[in-house]
């Protein structure tokens, strides 16, 4: 019932390498899901290909019955797919207003001649886009430091800016890799709440990659474990910590 | 309504403001200077084109392109193509039929017309040469580029109607400071009007991190060909106003040293900062030639000495560039509510 994304035996090779194999999973609108794994186990390689940075080898990725394998990583944005990254990727040069406002870019829709001109359609659409990315900001509690380079944040608020720039394209589904890498226990709460909080204000459909056993354990409603690019567990977290294939591979025999 | 056309008027209020200023320029500037100076005048405008249109490229987008003296040459040559053999002529005849008023105005509008035709037909070859050489990144880019800025004045060397190696002489002499200056604030204001807009963002975010420029939905190929199609068309304008400046074209101008000086102006001014391609630019116009005089006075050319050993100087002192990443309103905070930050 009412499944935004299905994920078919999605299948990545890379020459003799299989990275992800005969991958599954149906995301219900609202849901926030978990991925966990050991190193290596292929998590990344599945956000990869569903933002389009890889064309799987085999499967399909079907987002509301549209097929999303040939599209580029741009195209699949505009269709409501956004995510982070595991190693944080902000525009570090550009403000922290700009970074969230190249989120809200694929709103714009204003064209060259508006802007040599700076037309009243400019201007309407450039104050509108400042209006809902300062919104933004204040969610995470960054706007003060909205002119500030993004390079000069904290480690944790460069985290959540990253999250407010995936937000501000306006995404059905967010796809967060190890949002609470690098944060301390406190930032790690905080984070929970935010992430909830976000989903329920944005009607947000959140696959999340984390090490962060808390996390996972505290705020997915279900979570899929891959090891070696083979999905060997899929349930409540309840389920998961009792599953000796899950302990297997994460503490070995 | 009310505000569309109040914001309108004020648009259209500029560019006559803008064009008064310069029509008085015109007439008043060319009489109180002596020539010489007038002449290193014409070549700030024109190196001002020429950087603020590489800094799109270079600075804003981060594609590093060698190959700017192309664009300009064919810029050059086609305007001078087209008022050789067909406005100039025209113009010659209407001199004799109707002088005055009327001959006048045709002129310009001619001129105009020859160098938006360059302009639009170094446009093209950037989009020609832009889409398969965007596949590539940095040093890449720069050798492809590189080489085909080298295609171009080979070609020109090669063609007999517009003068091949002797160079193209009988240009009509049209270019005045109001069209070069014209050319320079329409290069300076789209530059600065982009930077404030979701476009130059999208540009700047390449720069910064194009997988993440990609995954919030930024179209980087199209914005990359976007980028060389605007530095070319101002690059082939800059080319046009500078042939019929001295009326006279040679394809020695436009070697690759030509593209190198572009990109010392990018370089030297901050990668991004338009205010710093134009202080770049007027820096390199003058520099050689306020040297000159020490020529006379050791008798050896000490210019291309001196002038390296700034460079050198500069860049090791500020390795960003005069103004880094900033602009005028930046540095001066008495301008700062200018920015729609």
């Amino acid at each position: 019932m009412n499944t935004l994304l299905h994920i078919h035996d999605l299948t990545m090779r890379f020459a003799g390498l299989v990275a992800v194999s005969e991958f599954n999973l149906g995301l219900k609108k609202n849901e926030l899901v978990g991925l966990i794994g050991p190193n290596g186990a292929g998590k990344t390689t599945v956000f990869n290909m569903l933002t389009g940075v890889y064309t799987p080898t085999e499967g399909q990725i079907l987002l509301n019955d549209e097929l999303l394998n040939p599209l580029k990583p741009h195209d699949i944005t505009t269709r409501g797919i956004a995510r982070t990254f595991q190693n944080i990727r902000l525009f570090k040069n550009l403000s922290v207003l700009d970074n969230v406002r190249l989120g809200y870019h694929i709103h714009m829709s204003y064209g060259l001649f508006a802007m040599a001109m700076e037309s009243p359609h400019y201007e309407k659409e450039e104050n509108e886009a400042r209006q809902k990315c300062m919104d933004l900001l204040k969610i995470f509690h960054l706007q003060q430091n909205a002119h500030q380079q993004a390079k000069n944040l904290p480690y944790g608020a460069q985290r959540r800016l990253e999250i407010l720039r995936a937000l501000a394209t306006q995404p059905k589904i967010l796809l967060l890799d190890e949002p609470a890498a690098g944060l301390n226990a406190r930032e790690t709460e905080d984070l929970m709440a935010t992430i909830q909080q976000i989903r329920k204000q944005f009607d947000l459909t959140i696959l999340l990659i984390e090490h962060d056993m808390k996390l996972v354990m505290g705020i997915c409603e279900r979570i899929l474990v891959l090891d070696h690019g083979e999905t060997i567990a899929e349930g409540t977290p309840k389920e998961i910590q009792s599953n000796p294939t899950v302990i297997k591979a994460y503490l070995g025999e | 309504m009310f505000k569309r056309s109040r914001s309108f008027l004020k648009q259209i209020g500029l560019f006559i403001a803008i064009c008064a200023v310069l029509l008085a320029g015109n007439s008043t500037i060319p009489t109180l200077l002596n020539p010489y100076i007038f002449m290193i005048l014409i070549y700030c405008g024109v190196n001002i084109i020429m950087g603020v249109s590489l800094n799109v490229i270079n600075g804003l987008c981060g594609e590093f392109s060698m190959g700017h003296a192309g664009f300009m040459a064919i810029g050059a040559y086609v305007s001078a193509f087209f008022s050789f053999y067909t406005f100039g002529p025209f113009i010659d005849e209407l001199t004799a039929t109707h002088p005055g008023m009327t001959m006048m105005l045709t002129k310009q509008i001619l001129f105009l017309a020859a160098i938006v035709l360059g302009g639009i037909s170094a446009a093209i070859v950037g989009y020609i040469v832009g889409l398969p050489s965007l596949r590539l990144r940095g040093d890449y880019l720069g050798i492809v580029t590189l080489g085909f800025g080298e295609i171009i004045r080979v070609v020109i060397l090669n063609l007999e109607v517009v003068g091949g190696a002797r160079g193209f002489a009988g240009i009509p002499a049209w270019s005045n400071f109001f069209w070069v200056f014209f050319f320079v604030i329409a290069a300076v204001m789209t530059s600065f009007r982009m930077l404030k807009s979701y476009q130059g963002r999208a540009l700047l975010a390449i720069r910064e991190d194009e997988i993440a420029a990609e995954s919030i939905g930024i179209n980087i190929t199209a914005y990359k060909v976007k980028a060389f199609i605007y530095g070319a068309f101002f690059a082939g304008t800059a080319g046009a106003l500078l042939g019929h400046f001295i009326a006279y074209l040679n394809p020695a101008t436009f070697t690759f040293i030509k593209s190198f000086e572009a990109i010392i102006i990018v370089v030297l001014g901050g990668m991004g900062s338009v205010t710093g391609a134009i202080v770049a630019a007027i820096i390199t116009t003058i520099l050689p030639e306020a040297l000159r005089p020490l020529q006379e006075f050791t008798k050896i050319d000490f210019r291309m000495v001196i002038y390296p050993l700034l460079l050198l100087t500069l860049m090791l002192t500020r390795p960003q560039g005069l103004f880094g990443h900033k602009e005028y309103y930046d540095v001066i905070p008495f301008l700062k509510r200018k920015k729609r930050a």
